[in-house]
């Protein structure tokens, strides 16, 4: 029997799912780590659900769950599945790739060091301040602006110059 | 840089999350899996074995903020809104498709605050070329027991899973592919095993467990169903436990099941009952190697 807390909790994994998806897909890169990552955090999400549904922001929380979770992940890689690719395996369907105008502008977030993408993640599609910024990473403001500046000087050239930076690994 | 220059790759973000289209999970899966995760860590800290676990977690949790921590939350941003549905900064959803995978950001570690040393990486990396053998080791007691024309298994194991289990013992594993030659489609069989099991199911959920007829030589089997994949598990003799898992669609690797898997039950309990399908005294060695190796790295990292 569904109760309150499942209640209010699938409301929530309703609306916000998807902002938090886009979150972690922005900071890992891939569709599927992407969607460990948001099932790692809606179960952690849920454990604190009594306490985290009194807060001000059940975003805010949900935010830094999701972006801890990712920390986690990187700083435990042995902990993942790791994926063999092989010409002998049946390869996994993903939807096509098509990032249009905007595939520079993604080469360019895959390929800042993680602490920067952090960074212009939660300033840039968050759209938080630097102080709230430092808050959620626990850095100082000097730290996110120092981070940030390097980071915006390298997805700028890729927004001006998007045929120099694309291609990538593809 | 100047506002002009923020402005444009904050719509830059908006682009490309308009761009990123989410799964179709359900919300109710959401609800089941998160639900099972509260369950399992209900299990671990409460049992005597998940002490260990609980200490090292624990101490990581004082060193980093964590999503199980009571989290000091930024200022509500504009974004809190429940009913905003694409993104924080965003307007409209979009049906374009979601990015193919990347180059994972593994190199950018070093980039960042902090630091590991060359042996702990090189401990960990050995680990898993050993648990890779290990796993590899299985293939022909799986193509024995479940595949013996060899057509269906895939030839390599498209993942690895390792850890600790209820009793806090290491167990691995690995999800093989299932496919038939001809048709599309992709089942899975997961078999993992630990050193040290305990009796009856593992489920999180509370499914039906079928208690089976042990295969000669074991002391127990047991069966269920969870989240679409049947499993069967057999207490061995000598105290460990295999777990044996089909499910017609691997969910991870295909949109589309197979539409059989010619597998009996009775295939799968020889499978799970093989004594070839075991972790090696080697690997317990080493695994706890590998911990002290991984606690240091751990450490390392978190304190800069």
């Amino acid at each position: 029997m569904a109760t309150s807390r499942d209640e209010d909790f699938s409301e929530y994994v309703a609306h916000r799912r998807p902002v938090l998806y886009r979150t972690a897909l922005m900071l890992c890169g891939d569709p599927h780590w992407a969607e460990d990552i948001v099932q790692n955090a809606l179960g952690k999400l849920y454990r604190s659900w009594r306490r985290v549904s009194r807060m001000e922001s059940v975003d805010a929380y949900a935010r830094r769950v999701v972006v801890s979770s990712h920390l986690d992940d990187v700083r435990r890689p042995w902990r993942r599945e790791r994926p063999v690719l092989s010409a002998d395996l049946d390869q996994p369907n993903r939807a096509t790739p098509d990032f249009g105008d905007e595939e520079a502008l993604w080469q360019a977030l895959r390929e800042l060091p993680v602490g920067q993408r952090r960074v212009v993640v939660l300033r840039h599609y968050w759209g938080l301040s630097v102080a709230e910024v430092a808050a959620d990473l626990g850095v100082s403001t000097g730290t996110v602006k120092s981070q940030a500046a390097v980071a915006l000087t390298k997805l700028r050239q890729a927004l001006a110059e998007p045929t120099l930076t694309s291609g990538g690994d593809r | 840089m100047n506002e002009q220059h923020e402005h444009d790759v904050t719509q830059g973000f908006e682009r490309l999350a308009a761009r990123m289209q989410p799964s179709d999970t359900l919300v109710t899966a959401d609800l089941s899996r998160s639900r099972s995760q509260a369950r399992r860590r209900t299990a671990l800290v409460s049992g005597v074995a998940g002490l260990a676990v609980a200490g090292v977690i624990g101490g990581a949790a004082l060193l980093v903020p964590s999503g199980e921590a009571d989290l000091p939350v930024a200022g509500a941003p504009s974004a809190s809104d429940s009913t905003t549905a694409l993104a924080p900064a965003s307007a409209s959803p979009s049906q374009a498709p979601t990015p193919s995978k990347q180059a994972e950001p593994q190199a950018s570690q070093s980039s960042g605050s902090g630091r590991t040393g060359p042996d702990e990486w090189a401990m960990i990396a050995a680990f898993d070329r050993k648990v890779d053998d290990l796993t590899q080791a299985w293939r022909p007691a799986m193509l024995d027991a479940l595949d013996p024309s060899g057509r269906h298994l895939d030839k390599k194991f498209s993942n690895l899973d390792d850890g600790l289990n209820e009793a806090g013992r290491f167990v691995t594993g690995t999800s093989v592919g299932w496919s038939t030659p001809g048709e599309s489609g992709m089942g899975v069989v997961t078999v993992k095993a630990d050193t040290v099991g305990r009796p009856g199911c593992t489920s999180y959920e509370k499914v039906a467990c079928e208690k089976l007829s042990a295969p000669e030589g074991t002391r127990g089997a047991w069966r269920w169903t969870e989240f679409g994949t049947t499993f069967h598990r057999v207490l061995r003799a000598d105290g460990s436990t295999v777990v044996v898992g089909t499910n017609r669609h691997f969910g991870n690797n295909s949109l589309t099941p197979v539409k059989s898997m010619d597998i009996t039950q009775a295939d799968i309990l020889r499978l799970a009952a093989d004594p070839r399908i075991r972790i090696t005294d080697t690997m317990r060695t080493l695994y706890d190697e590998f911990a002290a190796a991984q606690d240091k790295v751990m450490k390392k990292t978190m304190g800069n």
